[in-house]
């Protein structure tokens, strides 16, 4: 599995950048003009240019401050990605700064309704230091991706890597016909 | 003295030729000025984030677009850098604008341009006003 999918670990969506949320996907104000075709969003953006199987969409953390719209938006996310031919993997969030874990609810009860894959990382974080964040209580605790580290491992960033890794692994053979 | 000299007929001529031709570049002066302000004053408001003002801004086509892009500046914050605003052309009923500047975000001390300068922006008059209709 990590031969098949090479040349996709080190590269940099178009579709992630920092700050971004589930709105800021669908809005060309965000586009990387120099690779963007005009008022194209960055995810078709993205799907266009590296014409992915796959795509883990982890979003939430900035979607705090529009609650209403986080549904709607990921919605269609989740379309527009299946309408591409690109299988959405979803994935809880680490934080609970809504307080009421809504977000992460919105995510699990979209995974099973779209029928999609859901990364579970809020709960893999739980047995982590300080749950796998900084101060800030959103961003992750770093560590190198030295799986076999158990001092790395203790950070959510690796754990989060190793994860993905996982269930990409799942997915990928489960939907892979045999030879 | 030359005023003196001149056929009263030629004088009224000259001055209606001359408040003709300052009534053009007065028109031509204001449409263009508004138009351009029109998308100066749009990311006025989108880095306020002042929707009220934003939609008020937009072009009805434009305005879902519109509150997608505040929306998408939810987790940042955002300033505006030396933006300036010409009018550059004409397409049917939209004049076509162009601008120098940045808007930029900072997400957590980090900072992200977004340059202003490499798009073309729409601009119609909708209701007696001047509003942004999207960008190429």
């Amino acid at each position: 599995m990590i031969d098949a999918f090479q040349g996709s670990y080190g590269r940099t969506s178009l579709a992630a950048k920092s700050g971004f949320n589930a709105s800021s996907v669908f809005a060309s104000l965000w586009s990387d003009r120099a690779q963007s075709q005009p008022e194209e969003f960055p995810l078709a953006c993205e799907y266009r240019i590296q014409r992915p199987s796959f795509a883990f969409i982890m979003l939430g953390s900035n979607d705090v401050y529009h609650l209403d719209a986080f549904e709607t938006q990921m919605r269609k996310i989740i379309e527009f990605s299946i309408e591409q031919g690109v299988v959405p993997i979803l994935s809880t969030k680490a934080d609970n700064m809504e307080g009421d874990g809504a977000i992460n609810a919105t995510l699990a009860r979209l995974s099973l309704e779209y029928d999609i894959p859901l990364l579970n990382y809020w709960k893999a974080v739980q047995p982590l230091p300080d749950h796998g964040l900084q101060e800030d209580g959103v961003h992750l605790t770093w560590g190198a991706n030295q799986f076999d580290d158990e001092y790395a491992m203790q950070s959510a960033w690796a754990v989060r890597n190793l994860l993905s890794l996982q269930i990409l692994d799942l997915v990928w053979k489960n939907i892979t016909p045999s030879p | 003295m030359l005023i003196q000299s001149r056929n009263p007929k030629t004088w009224f001529l000259l001055l209606a030729g001359a408040l003709l031709l300052g009534g053009i570049l007065a028109a031509c002066s204001s449409g263009s000025s508004n138009a351009a302000s029109a998308v100066e004053s749009y990311y006025t408001a989108l880095v306020a984030k002042d929707e009220a003002r934003l939609a008020s801004l937009a072009c009805a086509d434009w305005e879902e677009d519109a509150l997608l892009e505040l929306d998408s500046l939810a987790a940042v914050t955002v300033t505006l850098q030396d933006i300036a605003c010409q009018v550059s052309g004409q397409e049917g009923a939209f004049s076509q604008v162009t601008c120098r500047g940045a808007l930029v975000a900072n997400y957590n001390g980090e900072e992200l341009e977004i340059s202003l300068s490499d798009r073309v922006y729409q601009v119609i008059e909708e209701g007696g006003d001047w509003r942004m209709c999207g960008y190429r």
